[in-house]
């Protein structure tokens, strides 16, 4: 009661006149609570000459303080903090009853480590502080809380803490980590840009010009020197799963010096350089230090706009440039480990000190953005011998978690390192021991990565490891075979598949298994290379619990070097899509990228293209492109002429098509037939068996609730992998939802449901929607 | 009606998920589309920006929680009502998504059972409805014929 005031000048007041702070908070904003949003939080504040800390606080929609503001009495600077940690300090110090202009960007869509969602700050439109986890995963905006105004009880003059101009809204999805975009009232008009909005280099670097749609920034000096300018350090986080997007428009030259652009990461190196080459007259394009240059082939001319977006991408260390919405280089190796971004530099206008008309490099419209985080992948477990926590020359059962019986195996160390042995060396037996459980996650649609190093002994006795899941049932079984020489696996029923690799004892060996719970199958790979792909383990039961591993015998009669050793055992949960999206959007066009943004701000984040015969594949590879920097997945539309045209496959232009565009991180599968009859399926099957071959993407067909064949699903049930069902809502001349409200949709669907009884293939459908066999993975 | 498509032909007797994506038919045509004379649900809106817009915002609203498939845990009375509860695994928050299959109005008796713990309210999403009162574990709601009900459970 009784706290804060409105005050002349109609803005908020809070501090009592006795010297003490006050607090109020704002109505219930209650903001939407989707993960996928970013907020935008603006406000004038002023803070108080108090020695109270003046501060806002944002809630999420679960109640919790996201974000902590603060003007620091005692540093004088302003600071923030997420939920957890300490603060961070702007480095900003503020004047007491003098006025800033806070913009907090609360992101909910960006939560790429564990310490939940972030928020940037920007104070008087310089970012300062950028992707500070809130240490939250709750979202949305509840409300706001402001406190302050106070002297702890002793009223000095300019104490109070007064706020105005509060704003909340949704920022788009692809909406800006920073831009420049000189129009702005933040510009100077005819001022030098250096100096300007965070700009750097040396000093009196660009000017802020005139042109005739608004300002721009010039480049080049009237003497005929060029000059250089810089963005401002964005100091964007340099974890390796980042992906940010640059782009601008730019004006290339006419002076003999080439124009540049660098973008440089977080060390300063500039692991992307971008160059309009008055030599070639081209537009090319390298990453740090190549010796050459890509080019775009591209020949430009002078004093025409182009506009020119760069996605650098930390997680594969490449770039790839797009010109007037076209890709026209892609993953270009950045040539350095190091990640991040740093800033943006632009170098150019010059003509050897000589001027001439029309020598200006000009630039508009520099925006920034970090593209959705790439998959993160998470340690569930570890045992890692050289630790701390494991003592040598001991037994193994007790340590960490380990057991069996009493006294089995034991850590060993090395030359030069430690490592766990099995195998009894006194009387020849082996030995055998459980990791400590993991009980990873037993939802059904996870997938898992075991990795150990393991190097058999000499002894006659298998060497067996087994992965038991989280029923207690074995459901992977791994050997190092002695009689065949062979590495060999199975899953818990069945004949044991050969790798074919001979094995060498005493050789250490890295072992890779990924158990999927979606088809529950895995997968082995043997020092980097696979051995053996999708053997069904034979359960349903999902997870991991332990891990268990028997070696080292030879058969009761010691022989020297007979232990098997193990070492670098790693469990990691590998990303799954569904933590990111639920697969919403439109069939399109496969040459019509224009609909790609469009179909992101619309919400959708995957889309069917239909491959026109006139489409072609440099058309596909422009629309992929542009759907993978806008993070919107596809499937696209194997050609109707390669299956279902002639009811026949064309295996040498089927192969080829799906070879070329297999890899590209937008496919998200294979689109093999639309609605199709019956009659089509012998090709659509050779089809299906074909792609499956070639590619591990999923194949979607097709059907309808008025196909002529209410089994359609059924019979094409090993022609597909999901399938989609186009329920028509409504048709002309008939009633709305005839045919749901008949219960044909519903009987469809229920009989197409065998599909996964007898085939193991979930059945699919939906309203015009997808259904899946596996999870939908976006990665 | 999408959650016609989420929850539609979900046959727990064969232990496959409902609906997991929805594709609409078909972008580039289809966002220049008015209903014109046509009596289609929403006669003289535009699709993506009246329909298909605020749906998938919807969508997205309760697609973590979707993505990590339905809970058990929930029943109710009417043959012609699909009912799935979903349980957010990022807040723990509870769901309700309620489907009515059939062509004519019902009234439905929805029951949690014990192990959920014990709610005040089913509180009615993306409606400008008051909250159910649950009394027993149980709470009654109306639906017009195939009417979609979305439901946040309220401790």
């Amino acid at each position: 009661m009784g706290q804060g005031e409105v005050v002349i000048g109609q803005k908020a007041k809070l501090g009592a006149s006795n010297g003490y702070g006050q607090s109020i908070y704002s109505p219930e904003i209650t903001a939407d609570t989707s993960g996928d949003k970013k907020f935008l939080i603006a406000m004038t504040v002023q803070p108080g000459a108090g020695s109270d800390a003046d501060q806002i606080w944002v809630f999420d929609n679960a109640g919790n303080i996201a974000i902590f503001v603060t003007f620091d009495k005692p540093s004088g600077h302003i600071k923030a903090k997420g939920n957890i940690g300490d603060w961070y300090d702007t480095g900003l110090t503020f004047t007491p009853a003098t006025s800033y202009l806070l913009k907090i960007i609360k992101d909910d869509s960006y939560y790429g480590n564990m310490s939940g969602h972030t928020f940037s700050l920007v104070i008087d439109g310089i970012m300062v502080l950028q992707n500070i986890p809130t240490g939250l995963g709750a979202s949305g905006i509840g409300r706001l809380y402001f406190v302050g105004g106070g002297n702890a009880g002793m009223p000095v003059s300019n104490q109070y803490f007064y706020f105005d101009n509060i704003s909340v809204e949704t920022i788009p999805p692809l909406n800006l980590l920073w831009a420049a975009d000189f129009e702005s009232p933040d510009y100077i008009l005819n001022t030098y840009l250096t100096g300007q909005q965070g700009w750097w280099y040396s000093q009196n670097q660009g000017i802020v010009s005139s042109y005739i749609s608004g300002q721009r920034a010039e480049i080049g000096c009237f003497n005929g020197y060029g000059q250089i300018v810089c963005t401002p350090w964005f100091n964007q986080d340099t974890s390796t799963d980042k992906r940010f997007k640059i782009s601008f428009k730019i004006w290339p030259g006419c002076g003999a010096q080439d124009d540049q652009i660098q973008i440089r990461d977080n060390s300063g190196i500039n692991a992307v350089n971008i160059i309009f080459e008055r030599a070639s007259g081209h537009i090319k394009a390298k990453g740090y230090n190549a010796s050459t240059w890509s080019d775009t082939s591209i020949a430009y001319t002078s004093g025409t706009g182009y506009w020119l977006e760069i996605s650098k991408n930390d997680d594969d260390h490449t770039f790839s440039l797009y010109v007037d919405g076209n890709m026209k280089l892609r993953n270009i190796a950045c040539n350095v480990t190091s990640t991040g971004l740093g800033y943006v530099y632009f170098l150019g206008g010059g003509n050897y000190g000589t001027y001439i008309p029309g020598q200006y490099l000009y630039i508009d419209n520099v925006t920034v953005d970090i593209l959705p985080a790439l998959p993160v992948i998470e340690t569930l477990w570890s045992a890692d011998f050289e630790s701390q926590t494991y003592t040598p020359n001991i037994s193994l059962t007790g340590q960490q978690g380990w057991w069996y019986t009493y006294n089995t195996g034991r850590i060993v160390a090395s030359s030069d390192r430690q490592k766990a042995e099995l195998g009894c060396i006194s009387n020849g037996y082996g030995q055998a021991i459980y990791s400590p459980d993991v009980t990873a996650d037993t939802t059904i649609d996870k997938k898992f990565m075991i990795a150990m190093t393991v190097q058999p002994g000499t002894g006659l006795d298998t060497d067996e490891f087994q992965v038991i899941d989280n029923s207690n049932n074995i459901a992977i079984y791994v050997k190092f075979d002695q009689a065949l020489g062979h590495i060999m696996a199975k899953g818990n029923s069945g004949s044991w598949y050969d790798t074919g690799l001979d094995f060498i004892s005493m050789t250490p060996y890295r072992l890779e298994i990924t158990k999927d719970d979606v088809d529950h199958t895995f997968c082995l790979s043997v020092n980097k290379t696979l051995l053996l792909a999708n053997i069904a383990t034979g359960l349903s039961s999902c997870g991991i619990r332990r891990l268990y591993f028997a070696g080292g015998g030879n058969g009761g009669t010691p022989v020297s070097n007979q232990c098997t050793y193990l070492d670098d055992i790693i469990i990691d949960v590998l990303p799954m899509a569904e933590q990111y999206a639920w697969p919403v959007g439109y069939w399109d066009r496969a040459d019509y990228p224009e609909s790609i943004l469009e179909m992101i701000h619309e919400g959708g984040n995957i889309t069917v293209g239909y491959n026109y015969p006139y489409i072609t594949n440099e058309n596909i590879q422009t629309w992929l492109d542009q759907a993978y920097v806008m993070d919107l997945r596809v499937i696209i539309e194997v050609p109707r002429g390669y299956i279902t045209s002639n009811n026949t496959i064309d295996t040498a232009l089927l192969t080829s098509f799906v070879n070329q565009f297999k890899n590209h991180s937008a496919v998200y599968g294979w689109y093999i037939a639309d609605e199709p009859a019956d009659t089509k399926y012998p090709a659509i099957k050779a089809g299906y068996d074909l792609i499956k071959t070639l590619s591990s993407k999923p194949v979607f067909i097709c059907f309808y609730d008025m196909a002529a064949n209410p089994d359609s699903l059924y019979t094409f049930r090993n022609a597909f992998d999901i399938a989609l069902y186009d329920s028509y809502a409504y048709v002309q001349g008939q009633t709305e939802f005839y045919m749901m409200a008949a219960g044909e949709t519903q009987r469809r669907l229920n009989r197409g449901a065998r599909c996964r009884v007898s085939c193991g293939q979930t059945m699919v459908g939906g309203s015009a929607g997808a259904r899946r066999r596996s999870s939908i993975r976006f990665v | 009606m999408i959650y016609y498509s989420i929850c539609a032909a979900d046959v727990p007797s064969v232990n496959y998920r409902g609906s997991e994506g929805w594709l609409n038919w078909v972008h580039y045509v289809t966002k220049d589309s008015l209903a014109t004379s046509d009596a289609y649900p929403f006669s003289g809106l535009q699709w993506i920006n009246d329909v298909y817009k605020p749906l998938v915002k919807e969508i997205n609203t309760l697609g973590m929680t979707m993505s990590d498939g339905h809970k058990p845990g929930l029943s109710d009375n009417q043959t012609t009502t699909l009912t799935r509860l979903f349980k957010d695994p990022a807040t723990s928050e509870y769901y309700i998504i309620a489907v009515s299959n059939s062509n004519s109005t019902v009234s439905t008796a929805f029951t949690l059972d014990s192990s959920l713990g014990i709610f005040q309210y089913a509180q009615p999403m993306f409606e400008n409805r008051s909250n159910l009162t649950i009394t027993s574990r149980q709470f009654y709601d109306n639906f017009s014929r195939f009417q979609v009900h979305v439901y946040k459970l309220i401790r």
